[in-house]
């Protein structure tokens, strides 16, 4: 048997730190939907089962709530499985109660209830709906006693985080390690950890299909998964699904020798136009410099998608070449000094450093600015 | 720059074509009286290189001649850099503008508007104004020249400008300044000069973004707080229907009830009957105590009627005794009221007595106060006499003061004129020996004698000779007339005054001062007698009143028949002896009162005792008869036994109620079981109702919550509130940067500004050097203390401290003003373009000396450049010299 195993859609995420190009990312996140549609038409995988959280929140507005149903709908020949995770829980009249009012496609199964379900006549699948956001029980518990047919595969669908393993998952949701095990599973399939992760060869994490942060999965992806039979390890393939690569970076910078590194490092990336990069520049800069790297990014922005460049661990230090440029004397040299001074004393708080810093950078600029004005 | 000629026309009084020539290098000077147009000389100089040609605001159409609908032109001829230019330009009217450089068209209109500003080195702050840099601080307008000069952004940047040039290098004041307005204009965008963010600036609108974001995220949370909490409430209450509405609890509930509802129904029953029993036993018991009392009663009523029988016959016998005190009473009262009227009468006598010796003793008072009215009479009649007297001669002697002094007046004025006379008169000396007989004018003469001749005059001698000695007629004839018309208005004066002569008049004049003299003291002696009328009218009055005595002592002799009027001291002895009775009499009388009144007592005690003893009697008597009616003494016994009878049926009859109520009540429930039985019955049917109740309610609720839960899920709240988390986050680092950009500037600029301050010296030294001279023009030894954008803060002379600006006289405000904007001037020559200082009706509050020292000053200002004084004081302003300048 084979089918394929997602989670964490998030449908409806906002992504408004991203400015115009939120519109953009919530769309991905839908068409992520029809790239795995078309795997399983290509991969003959006649299930999908989608390990919780398929949205975001569980009071989406009435378009987000049908976005996802009517992709899904445009596959009729592929059985979707749905259960609610920790961002959408089902309660009573909740999100799954006005998805049911709304009319579920009937490729669409939804299993908000802990009982065993036929997956055609080779498998039974055990769902684990949660019912809130945050459980304390192992809500899997109930796969350990839950009869089946004798010869039937037993794959197990929850979301959670796995007990005593460093999963970093968002809900305090506990799933025995050993669930598979326990339970006789054949496969347990596993939504909430964003990125893609075998806990053990039948208990996999899947990831989300379509990335949505940074310091996480790079791209999106699935798995296809293949049971050869009862007790037969399972077959796990990792597909690309994501549109968008978020990539962090952390830079270190010197000089402006540096900055050509840093610039031919991205510019070698594949794909830059959907590349998402957050940039970590740390290290120590003269004021020219300072203002040749804020140069630079302003082109690499250009590039990219989306490029967000933080400056928290830059440190700017003015040469004496930088202080000669403001002045070479008098007041503005003088004000200068002080500044530098006040930047680079350890009396003063990291704030008042970093106020000081940057009226230093100011000073430059503003002093480079009127002898431009002045030049013309 | 150097201004050569200036030509106006339809500009203020010079309606047509007017120029102002003259003007030359160094100092000028046009002086000229009032309303001669210095003043619009002036105005169309500054509109003419600092006003657009097309402008029309209030300065240009201020230059217009009234009256006249001419364009005002104004043509400015100047040297600047080598070069002669011409600027002429037209306002209001046919507006045209143009600049030629040495005598060839260089620009047209607007062109040629901005060329001389380019020339000049003038910024231009807008479309509609400029900024007039230097010439702003060195043209001191009309009444300005005593203002501290206050640089404008173009005259800060051209004074730095030159400073820049001098010492620029070292101190960077100019790089500073420009600078530092970046940073405030930066800063400006972010915050108001109060430090309140700027409305529709960034830092604003990141305040104002982050505010309304948190709104919003607050409402949206708390509406998805309230659906969460409505989405479990549900929950609870599913559940607790599921719990509540067990049917078999209900039945149990309904037939515990029932049981309930039956016991209480059978025990009330029997209460009821219990109630009965004890109704009867209650009314047979009240019958037995009636019967009780009724004996009771005629028990009592027996007793009672023996007792009043014992008393009718005791009060029977105390009736005599009453009446024996009545009597001895009686015979005591009368004989005290015979008494009584004897005292009074005796009282009656000694009134009688009392009255007469009060009318004696008064008639002897009067008579003791008759001989003092008498002697006053008799001094009143002589006074009286006395003033009479006094009048009459007064009124005959009328020789005053004023006639004294007429007659004196006439006697001098005849012997002036004698005098005059007699000194122009021929004088006779005769000599006569003794013996000799010589007659002058028929007298005898004795001796020798010296005389003026001024009337004919016989001298005999012996009686043989008679010699007739006549004035002659004399210039002093009119004088004559006079002494005549002088003599008879002396004679006519003694006619008048009834007088012989003189000596007459004079000795009536000092009978009248003594005359006078007596009135005054018997004025004196009027004041002394205090009379309150007049003299006759009180001597009227003592008469009547002596007589009004004398008759009434005749009357009250008459009267008391008393032949003679005794001495008061014997009539006050008999009064005496009078008021001794009387006392005597008082105490009889107060004695014969106490006894009446005693007696009196007496009787009326015995009067209430015998009327009480009447009621007593009247009382029991019927009583008696009331009580002998119901309980004849015949019946008595037979009475009280037939009461005695009906008693013991009675008590028998209750005696079996009462055992058959007792033993009633050992059967039938008591009202503390009933109770308990009934607030069982009512607790259990409380319960089913709010049961029942409680179904109903928790199902109603339910409907609620689940319409409340459908109409908030369908709008995408948690979607939104998720967006809101982004947005809340976002606006919190966008405020939070911009926060850091305020702190930022703010910093850099209080930075700039403190190292500005510490290099303020060295900025300033290319200007004190330039006004150290001026100031050793007029203010020898003196120094003057400038502060920020050389704003004058002090003037310190020998030494001092130094003096505030402000606190200075206005004359020596206005000289270092002055001094400071020649200083400038200076500067400004020395290192960068020339330009000319204007100084219109400057130093009007100088006096003659200091004015000359800042002739001095201007003067050294002249050698340098061109200097251009108007003034309407040409006397003052004659000893500046310099070029005249004249306006054809």
């Amino acid at each position: 048997m084979k089918f394929i195993h997602t989670a964490d859609w998030q449908i409806g995420k906002p992504f408004r730190n991203f400015g115009d190009k939120e519109v953009v990312l919530r769309h991905a996140r839908l068409t992520a939907i029809e790239t795995i549609g078309g795997l399983a038409v290509k991969e003959t995988a006649h299930h999908v089962l989608i390990a919780g959280d398929l949205y975001d929140t569980d009071q989406p507005t009435q378009k987000t709530l049908l976005e996802p149903l009517e992709r899904m709908r445009g596959f009729p020949g592929i059985a979707w499985h749905v259960i609610p995770g920790n961002h959408d829980p089902h309660r009573g009249l909740g999100l799954w109660d006005r998805v049911r009012a709304v009319g579920v496609p009937s490729n669409v199964h939804l299993h908000l209830t802990p009982e065993p379900v036929e997956l055609g006549s080779d498998a039974v699948l055990l769902p684990a709906p949660m019912r809130r956001k945050s459980e304390s029980s192992d809500l899997t518990q109930w796969m350990d006693t839950a009869a089946t047919a004798p010869g039937r595969l037993r794959i197990g669908l929850a979301h959670g985080s796995i007990a005593g393993f460093d999963a970093g998952g968002e809900a305090n949701n506990p799933i025995a390690p050993d669930r598979a095990k326990r339970a006789g599973l054949d496969y347990l399939a596993l939504g909430d950890w964003h990125r893609t992760m075998e806990v053990n060869p039948a208990t996999w994490y899947s990831g989300t299909p379509e990335a949505d942060r940074f310091h996480s999965q790079e791209q999106g992806q699935v798995l296809v998964v293949e049971l050869a039979g009862p007790g037969a390890p399972p077959t796990v393939s990792i597909h690309r699904t994501g549109a968008y690569r978020w990539i962090a970076l952390s830079e270190d910078v010197t000089d402006t020798v540096d900055f050509d590194g840093l610039e031919a490092r991205l510019r070698a990336l594949p794909n830059l136009s959907t590349l998402m990069v957050k940039l970590d520049i740390k290290g120590t800069l003269p004021l020219a410099g300072r203002a040749d790297l804020d140069r630079r990014l302003v082109a690499l922005e250009a590039a990219t998608f989306w490029l967000d460049a933080g400056f928290e661990r830059l440190l700017v230090r003015p040469t004496l070449a930088d202080l000669e440029l403001i002045d070479f004397g008098g007041v503005l040299r003088e004000a200068a000094e002080t500044l530098k001074a006040m930047a680079e004393d350890p009396a003063r708080d990291a704030a008042g450093r970093r106020i000081a810093e940057e009226a230093l950078v100011q000073l430059f600029l503003m002093s480079q600015q009127n002898k431009a004005g002045t030049a013309a | 720059m150097k201004i050569r000629s200036v030509v106006v026309e339809g500009v203020g009084r010079f309606g047509a074509m007017a120029r102002m020539q003259g003007l030359g290098p160094g100092v000028n000077i046009l002086s000229a009286g009032n309303e001669a147009g210095k003043s619009t000389m002036f105005r169309a100089i500054r509109a003419c290189l600092f006003q657009r040609h097309t402008a029309a605001n209030k300065d240009v159409r201020a230059l217009a001649t009234d009256g006249l609908s001419l364009p005002v032109r104004v043509t400015l001829e100047f040297d600047h850099a080598n070069n002669s230019y011409e600027l002429a330009k037209s306002f209001l009217k046919s507006p045209s503008a143009s600049l030629k450089c040495n005598g060839v068209v260089k620009a047209l209109d607007a062109t040629a508007d901005e060329e001389v500003w380019e020339l000049l080195g003038i910024k231009q702050e807008n479309s509609l104004s400029v900024d007039e840099a230097a010439f702003g601080i060195l043209w001191v307008d009309q009444a300005q020249s005593f203002l501290v000069p206050q640089p404008s952004e173009g005259a800060a940047s051209a004074l730095n400008d030159v400073i820049q040039r001098e010492v620029g290098t070292l101190v960077g004041g100019e790089r500073a300044r420009k600078l530092l307005s970046d940073v405030k204009e930066e800063l400006g965008k972010l915050v108001t000069d109060t430090g309140k963010p700027r409305k529709d600036f960034p830092y604003f609108n990141a305040i104002k973004h982050a505010e309304a974001i948190a709104r919003d995220h607050a409402d949206a949370e708390k509406r998805l707080t309230e659906l969460d909490h409505s989405l479990d409430t549900l929950a609870q209450l599913h559940a607790e229907l599921k719990s509540i509405a067990d049917p078999a609890v209900t039945e149990r509930l309904k037939q515990q009830q029932l049981v309930a509802e039956q016991q209480l129904k059978q025990a009330e029953a029997a209460a009821v009957e219990l109630q009965r029993f004890v109704h009867n036993e209650s009314q047979s018991r009240a019958l037995f105590e009636a019967q009780e009392q009724k004996l009771l009663e005629l028990r009592q009523r027996c007793q009672r009627i023996n007792q009043n029988h014992s008393r009718i016959t005791y009060l029977k016998g105390s009736i005599p005794a009453l009446d024996e005190d009545e009597t001895t009473a009686g015979h005591t009262l009368a004989e005290a009221h015979s008494r009584k009227a004897e005292i009074d009468r005796r009282s009656g006598e000694l009134d009688d007595d009392e009255t007469r010796l009060q009318r004696l003793a008064l008639t002897a008072q009067n008579a003791a106060s008759r001989d003092a009215l008498a002697s006053r009479l008799t001094s009143l009649q002589s006074f009286t006499s006395r003033i009479i007297a006094n009048e009459a001669a007064l009124k005959a002697n009328s020789v005053d003061e004023a006639a004294l002094a007429a007659l004196g007046k006439i006697e001098g004025d005849i012997e002036k004129l004698s005098a005059r006379i007699e000194s122009a008169a021929a004088r006779i000396t005769v000599e006569s020996k003794p013996g000799a007989e010589v007659r002058i004018n028929g007298q005898a003469l004795e001796g020798n004698m010296v005389r003026a001749v001024t009337e004919p005059m016989t001298v005999t001698v012996g009686g043989q000779v008679t010699i007739t000695v006549s004035p002659p007629p004399s210039s002093l004839a009119a004088v004559d007339i006079e002494r005549h018309q002088q003599q008879a208005k002396l004679k006519e004066f003694f006619f008048l005054h009834n007088v012989a002569d003189s000596d007459e008049f004079r000795r009536l004049r000092y009978g009248r001062i003594e005359l006078e003299e007596t009135a005054r003291n018997l004025k004196v002696e009027h004041r002394l007698f205090a009379l309150k009328i007049s003299p006759a009218a009180e001597i009227d009055q003592l008469t009547a009143s002596i007589a009004g005595i004398d008759t009434a002592c005749e009357r009250a002799l008459a009267e008391t028949a008393t032949a003679r009027l005794p001495p008061l001291e014997e009539i006050e002895a008999e009064r005496s002896a009078l008021h001794a009775s009387r006392a005597e009499l008082k105490i009889a009388r107060t004695g014969c009162e106490s006894i009446i009144t005693g007696q009196n007592d007496i009787l009326a005690r015995i009067g209430n005792r015998r009327a009480e003893l009447t009621v007593l009697m009247k009382e029991i008597e019927s009583q008696l008869n009331a009580d002998s009616a119901v309980l004849p003494d015949s019946r008595r016994d037979e009475i009280i036994a037939e009461c005695e009878r009906q008693r013991e049926a009675k008590r028998t009859d209750l005696d079996g109620r009462a055992a058959l109520l007792a033993a009633k009540r050992q059967e039938a429930p008591d009202a503390d079981k009933i109770d308990q039985l009934r607030i069982g019955a009512e607790r259990l049917r409380a319960a089913n109702t709010r049961h029942t109740t409680e179904i109903a309610k928790l199902k109603e609720h339910i409907a609620n919550l689940q319409g409340q839960i459908q109409t908030a899920g369908g709008d995408g709240l948690g979607e939104k509130l998720a967006g809101l988390q982004i947005q809340s986050n976002m606006a919190g680092a966008e405020l939070s940067r911009q926060e850091t950009r305020l702190a930022t500037l703010r910093l850099l600029r209080d930075e700039v500004e403190r190292s500005y301050q510490r290099r303020r010296s060295q900025l300033q030294a290319p200007l004190h050097r330039h006004l150290k001279a001026f100031l050793q023009d007029v203010f020898p030894q003196a120094e003057i203390e400038l502060g920020d954008d050389f704003k004058i803060a002090r003037l310190k002379r020998q030494a001092s401290t130094g003096e505030l600006f402000d606190r200075l006289s206005k004359g020596t405000q206005e000289q270092v003003a002055v001094l400071v904007r020649l200083a400038m001037g200076a500067m400004i020559c020395e290192r960068g373009p020339e330009v000319p200082i204007i100084l219109d009706d400057a130093l009007v509050f100088s006096d003659d000396a200091r004015i000359d020292q800042m002739f001095n000053a201007i003067d050294r200002a002249g050698r340098n450049q061109q200097v251009i004084v108007f003034t309407c004081r040409a006397r003052s302003f004659a000893a500046l010299g310099g070029q005249p300048i004249y306006i054809v």
